[in-house]
C-alpha cells in the first residue's frame, strides 16, 4: 500500500536553485534516482515563490547566482513566516572557506560541495528528509 | 556506425541489368518504390531529374544509363535507392534490391580484369558468395565524378 | 532526459556563457573601472568551473580554476583589469571554444599543461589556502594542482596603452556617432541622406538606451530549441501554405458556404502559426553583432590599425539559420576592410583624417530585405587598379573595361582570384573571399551591393530576404513542364498572338510599347528535348511573361499559365546548385516537384 505523507506526496519535495542549466539537469536525475521529487528554479526569487507555493521538504540553493545571490535567498527564507521551518543545504564552490562561513552566518541548515555528488548528496539529505524507501527509483 | 563484429559489414544488394551490385548500408537512408520525376533541364541522361521525398528535393540518378548496362527495366521491381552520401542526399535507380546481406570481410577480393562496363576506380571489391558474385561499388567516387561531369559542362554551370 | 541531451545541454549553455566573458572582458578592457563587468567575468567563470566539473569535465574545470586563481587579485580588485588580462582571458577562450569542441566531438587531444604554466607565471601568487581538506571534492584534479611558488614580489601593472586603439560603441547614440566622419560618408543623395537622418533620429526617440550586456538582463525567459527542430517546423509550416491554399479552391469549387467559412479560418489560424514559427526562428541582429567586436579588436591590433567599432542595429531581426550562411561575409568584410580599405594611422593623418578609423556595421530594413552594411572610410576601391587586374589576368578584355562603368566595375572584385594587394596578409588572403561573400548571400536568395569613393571609403551592403521560404509564385507550363516563377519578378503579361514576335540580328523579339525586349523560350534555354514533347510546334507558346530582373528585362514565353500560388522554396543542394536559370526548388499540391526559375542572372 503506497504511503502517503501529510500534503499527498508520496516522495518528498526538494525544491533546488541554480542558475546553471546544465547543473539543473544533472542534479534532477541525481535528485530523482535517490527517491526525491525536484522542482527547479534558475533564481532565488523564483525559488522562494515556488516554496511558498509547493511546500518543499528541504530547499537546495546555489550559493553563487547573478542578481541576488543564494546567501541572500538564504536570509530572505529564513525570515519568512511560511518557510522558515524548511532545511536549507547551501551548494558552495570546493575552494571557499568563506563560502561556508558565510552560509552559515545566513542561517543555512548545511551545506555541500559543489559540483555535486550523488553519493554525497545521498548522505547529506538523509541527514533531513529520508526517502520513502519503497520509492526510491 | 558499421558493426565490423568478425560477422562483415553490411551492405545493400541489388540488380543493374543482370549483374548483381551492393552499396554500404551505412550510406543507405531508404529504399523507394516510385516517385515522380521532374525533369531537370540541361543535365546528362543519367540525371532523370529531381523528385519529392517527404519535403525533401533529391536528385534522382539512373546508374545503368551511367554506365551504359544493358537490359530492359521492370517497373514493378525497380526501386529507387535513396543514399546520404558526402553531405547530399542522392537517389539512384535500380532495376531491383535484393536485400541486406553481412558480407565477411575475407570473402570480398580485389577486382579482376575482365569486368563489365564499371571502371575499376568505382568498385571497392568483389565479394565472391556462393553461386554469386557481387560488385561493390563505392558511391563516394560515383558520386564525385558525375559532379565534376556536370560542373565542366560549364555553360550551364552557373560558375 | 538522455545522455545526448545533456550533453547537448552542457554545450550549448557552454556556449553562451562563453559569449558573455567575451563581451564581459571587452567591455571591461574598454572601461576597466565598470564592476558590472567585472563581475559578470567571475561570474561566468564560476560557472563554466560548475558546468563542467558537474558533467565531469575535468580538464576544462582545472582551467577555469587556474584562470579564477590566476586573476584572483584582478577580481578582489587588488591590481586592475590590464591589457594583459585581457590578453589572457581571450587566450583562455580560445581554449576554452576549443575544449567544447572537443567535448563535442567525443575526443581528448587538447593539452593545456603549456597555458597552465602561463597562467602560473602570469600572476605570482600564494598558494591556495588550504581550507579544511574536507570541503575540497576528493575526485577533482584542482586540488592536486594547487599552485606552490613561493610569493615574489608583484610585477608592475602594465599600464593601459593610450589611447586604446579599439573600442566598441553601441548603438543607440544619442548624438551623431563618429564625430569625425558623418555617417555614411558615400551617400552623395540627399534623398538618401534625408532617409538615414530620419530614421536615425527616430530610434534615438524610441528605444531607451541599450546597455551592454549585464547580469540582470541575461535573465530573459529563453528556451533552447535544437534547429533541427525549427527547421521541421518550416517544412510543415510550409506543406500546410500548400494545402491550405488547395482547400480554398477546392471550397470554392463546391460552392459549400459552410465549408468555405472554416477554411477561412484555416488559413487565417495557418497564417498566424506560420507568423509564430518564423518568429522562433529569427534572432535579434544585435545579439549576433556583439561577436564581431572580437574579430574587429583582433584584426586591428594585429595590423596595427586604429579601428573605431561602432554598431548600429535598428532593432532588426533575422532568419538564425540565414544569417549562420552569411556569417562568414560579414566576417570577411570586416576584416577586408580593416586589412584593406582602412589605411595606418600615419596615412590617415597625412591625408587629413582622423588617425582612427571608422568601421561600422549596421543593420536596417529596405523593402522587404534585412540591409546589413559594412561601411569604413577608408581608401575606397580603386576602379582602374581593379580593372586593371582584371585585364591582365584575362577576367575581361581591355575593350571591355574601357566601356565598362565604374559601379559595375566594382563589382569585379567579386571575381575569383582578384586581388589587387601584393601582399597576402593572414586575415585576408588573395581577396578570394569577396567571390566567396557573393555566393554565400545569393545562396539565401540576397544580393551584395558596393558603393564606394576613392579617398572617402566604401560601403559592402548585404540585402537578405526577410521572408526565407514562402514566396508568392506564378506557375506556368512551359515545353510540357511546369515551372514556377517569383511573382515578384514579373512585370506584366502579354499575348504573343497580339504582341507578335519579330526576328532582329537573328534573334527574336517583342515590341512592347515602342520598347525591345528579348524572347527568350524556355524550350530553346533548357535543351528539353524534343522526344520529349508531344508536340513541337511553337505555335504552343501562347504568351510571355515580361520578365525584369536587375540586370535585364525580357520576355519568356509559356504554353499556359496554370495560375498564382503561394510555394514553399526549397534549395537546391550538392550539384544541383550549380544550375544556371534555376532558384531553386518546390513541392505542389499534389507531391510533385517543380523546378523555380532564377532570372537575376539573366538568360542571355
Amino acid at each position: 500500500m503506497a504511503w502517503f505523507s501529510s500534503d499527498g506526496r508520496t516522495r518528498p519535495l526538494i525544491i533546488h536553485v541554480d542558475d546553471s542549466q546544465t547543473v539543473l539537469a544533472v542534479t534532477k536525475l541525481m535528485l530523482e534516482s535517490l527517491g526525491y521529487d525536484v522542482v527547479q528554479a534558475t533564481s532565488g526569487a523564483d525559488g522562494i515563490k515556488l516554496a511558498e507555493k509547493e511546500k518543499p521538504a528541504l530547499i537546495l540553493l546555489d550559493a553563487m547566482m547573478p542578481g541576488i545571490d543564494g546567501f541572500e535567498t538564504c536570509v530572505s527564507i529564513k525570515r519568512n513566516p511560511k518557510l522558515k521551518g524548511i532545511p536549507v543545504i547551501m551548494a558552495t564552490g570546493a575552494d571557499g572557506v568563506k563560502d561556508v562561513e558565510k552560509a552559515m552566518a545566513c542561517g543555512a541548515d548545511s551545506y555541500i560541495v559543489k559540483p555535486l555528488q550523488q553519493d554525497r548528496l545521498k548522505t547529506k539529505l538523509e541527514g533531513f528528509i529520508k526517502p520513502r524507501p519503497s520509492q526510491a527509483a | 556506425m558499421a558493426e565490423n563484429k568478425g560477422d562483415g559489414v553490411q551492405w545493400v544488394q541489388f540488380r543493374l541489368g543482370r549483374e548483381e551490385y551492393a552499396v554500404m548500408a551505412t550510406q543507405i537512408q531508404e529504399i523507394v518504390r516510385s516517385a515522380s520525376i521532374t525533369l531537370i533541364p540541361n543535365m546528362p541522361e543519367f540525371v532523370k531529374g529531381i523528385c519529392n521525398l517527404r519535403g525533401q528535393i533529391i536528385p534522382l540518378l539512373d546508374l545503368k544509363e551511367r554506365f551504359s548496362i544493358q537490359g530492359e527495366t521492370d517497373a514493378q521491381q525497380a526501386r529507387i535507392i535513396v543514399a546520404h552520401i558526402e553531405g547530399q542526399m542522392v537517389g539512384f535507380i535500380v532495376d531491383a534490391v535484393v536485400g541486406v546481406i553481412r558480407i565477411p570481410p575475407n570473402a570480398i577480393e580485389a577486382v579482376p580484369e575482365n569486368l563489365p562496363k564499371i571502371d575499376v576506380e568505382y568498385i571497392i571489391g568483389v565479394a565472391k558468395l556462393p553461386r554469386r558474385l557481387i560488385l561493390l561499388l563505392n558511391m563516394d567516387k560515383i558520386l564525385k565524378s558525375i559532379e565534376k561531369m556536370i560542373l565542366e559542362d560549364t555553360e550551364w554551370s552557373k560558375k | 532526459m538522455d545522455l545526448a541531451k545533456l550533453r547537448a545541454l552542457f554545450v550549448g549553455e557552454c556556449e553562451e556563457i562563453l559569449g558573455r566573458l567575451e563581451q564581459a572582458t571587452l567591455a571591461l578592457e574598454k572601461s576597466a573601472a565598470d564592476e558590472n563587468n567585472r563581475r559578470d567575468i567571475f561570474q561566468a567563470l564560476h560557472t563554466l568551473k560548475g558546468n563542467s566539473a558537474t558533467m565531469g569535465y575535468d580538464k576544462m574545470a582545472e582551467l577555469a580554476h587556474h584562470l579564477e586563481d590566476a586573476l584572483d587579485d584582478v577580481k578582489n580588485e587588488k591590481k586592475s583589469f590590464t591589457l594583459e588580462s585581457a590578453q589572457l582571458l581571450l587566450d583562455a577562450l580560445d581554449i576554452f571554444h576549443a575544449l567544447v569542441k572537443e567535448f563535442q566531438e567525443e575526443k581528448d587531444t587538447i593539452n593545456i599543461d603549456e597555458f597552465l604554466t602561463n597562467l602560473k607565471s602570469f600572476s605570482s601568487k600564494e598558494a591556495v589556502s588550504s581550507a579544511a581538506p574536507t570541503l575540497i571534492p576528493q575526485t577533482s584534479q584542482i586540488q592536486t594542482e594547487a599552485p606552490q611558488e613561493i610569493p615574489q614580489a608583484m610585477p608592475e601593472p602594465v599600464p593601459l596603452p593610450d589611447p586604446i586603439p579599439f573600442s566598441i560603441e553601441h548603438s543607440l547614440p544619442q548624438t551623431p556617432p563618429a564625430p569625425t566622419a558623418p555617417m555614411p560618408p558615400l551617400m552623395e543623395t540627399s534623398a538618401a541622406q534625408q532617409e538615414l537622418d530620419t530614421s536615425t533620429t527616430v530610434l534615438a526617440a524610441e528605444k531607451p538606451e541599450h546597455q551592454p550586456t549585464h547580469s540582470d538582463t541575461l535573465s530573459k525567459m529563453t528556451v533552447r530549441v535544437q534547429l533541427s527542430h525549427l527547421d521541421a517546423m518550416m517544412n510543415l509550416v510550409g506543406e500546410l501554405a500548400i494545402s491550405k491554399s488547395r482547400l480554398i479552391q477546392y471550397s470554392k469549387e463546391l460552392g459549400a458556404s459552410a465549408l468555405e467559412a472554416e477554411v477561412k479560418f484555416v488559413e487565417r489560424l495557418s497564417g498566424q502559426l506560420q507568423e509564430e514559427v518564423l518568429q522562433t526562428r529569427l534572432v535579434p541582429v544585435d545579439d549576433i553583432f556583439q561577436r564581431y567586436g572580437r574579430v574587429v579588436r583582433d584584426v586591428s591590433h594585429e595590423l596595427k590599425k586604429e579601428v573605431n567599432f561602432v554598431i548600429q542595429d535598428n532593432s532588426i531581426s533575422v532568419d538564425r539559420v540565414l544569417f549562420e550562411k552569411i556569417n562568414e561575409a560579414i566576417v570577411h568584410l570586416l576584416r577586408n576592410a580593416i586589412d584593406h580599405g582602412i589605411e595606418s594611422k600615419e596615412t590617415r593623418l597625412a591625408a587629413g583624417k582622423s588617425p582612427a578609423a571608422t568601421l561600422s556595421l549596421t543593420a536596417r530594413k529596405e523593402k522587404g530585405y534585412a540591409v546589413i552594411d559594412v561601411i569604413d572610410d577608408g581608401v575606397g576601391i580603386d576602379v582602374s587598379k581593379v580593372k586593371n587586374k582584371a585585364v591582365s589576368m584575362g577576367i575581361i578584355t581591355s575593350d571591355a573595361a574601357a566601356k565598362m562603368e565604374d559601379q559595375e566595375a566594382l563589382y569585379l572584385i567579386c571575381r575569383p582570384n582578384l586581388s589587387t594587394k601584393e601582399k597576402v596578409t593572414q586575415y585576408s588572403g588573395r581577396g578570394v573571399g569577396m567571390d566567396a561573400v557573393q555566393e554565400s548571400v545569393e545562396s539565401v536568395n540576397g544580393h551584395l551591393e558596393i558603393e564606394s569613393h576613392i579617398g572617402k571609403g566604401s560601403r559592402f551592403s548585404l540585402f537578405l530576404p526577410l521572408n526565407l521560404a514562402i514566396v508568392q509564385a506564378l506557375l506556368f507550363v512551359a515545353g510540357e513542364q511546369t515551372f514556377a516563377i517569383p511573382l515578384s519578378d514579373v512585370v506584366e503579361l502579354i499575348s504573343l498572338d497580339n504582341v507578335k514576335p519579330t526576328v532582329i540580328d537573328k534573334k527574336e523579339v517583342v515590341v512592347l510599347r515602342n520598347e525591345v525586349l528579348p524572347l527568350v523560350r524556355l524550350r530553346d534555354i533548357f535543351r528539353i528535348k524534343s522526344q520529349q514533347l508531344v508536340s513541337n510546334s511553337r505555335v504552343l507558346d501562347e504568351h510571355a511573361l515580361i520578365v525584369h530582373s536587375r540586370k535585364s528585362k525580357f520576355a519568356l514565353a509559356v504554353d499556359h499559365l496554370l495560375g498564382r500560388q503561394e510555394i514553399v522554396l526549397k534549395n537546391l543542394t550538392g550539384f544541383l546548385k550549380q544550375l544556371r536559370g534555376i532558384g531553386g526548388a518546390s513541392i505542389l499540391g499534389d507531391g510533385r516537384a517543380i523546378l523555380i526559375l532564377d532570372v537575376q542572372e539573366g538568360y542571355l
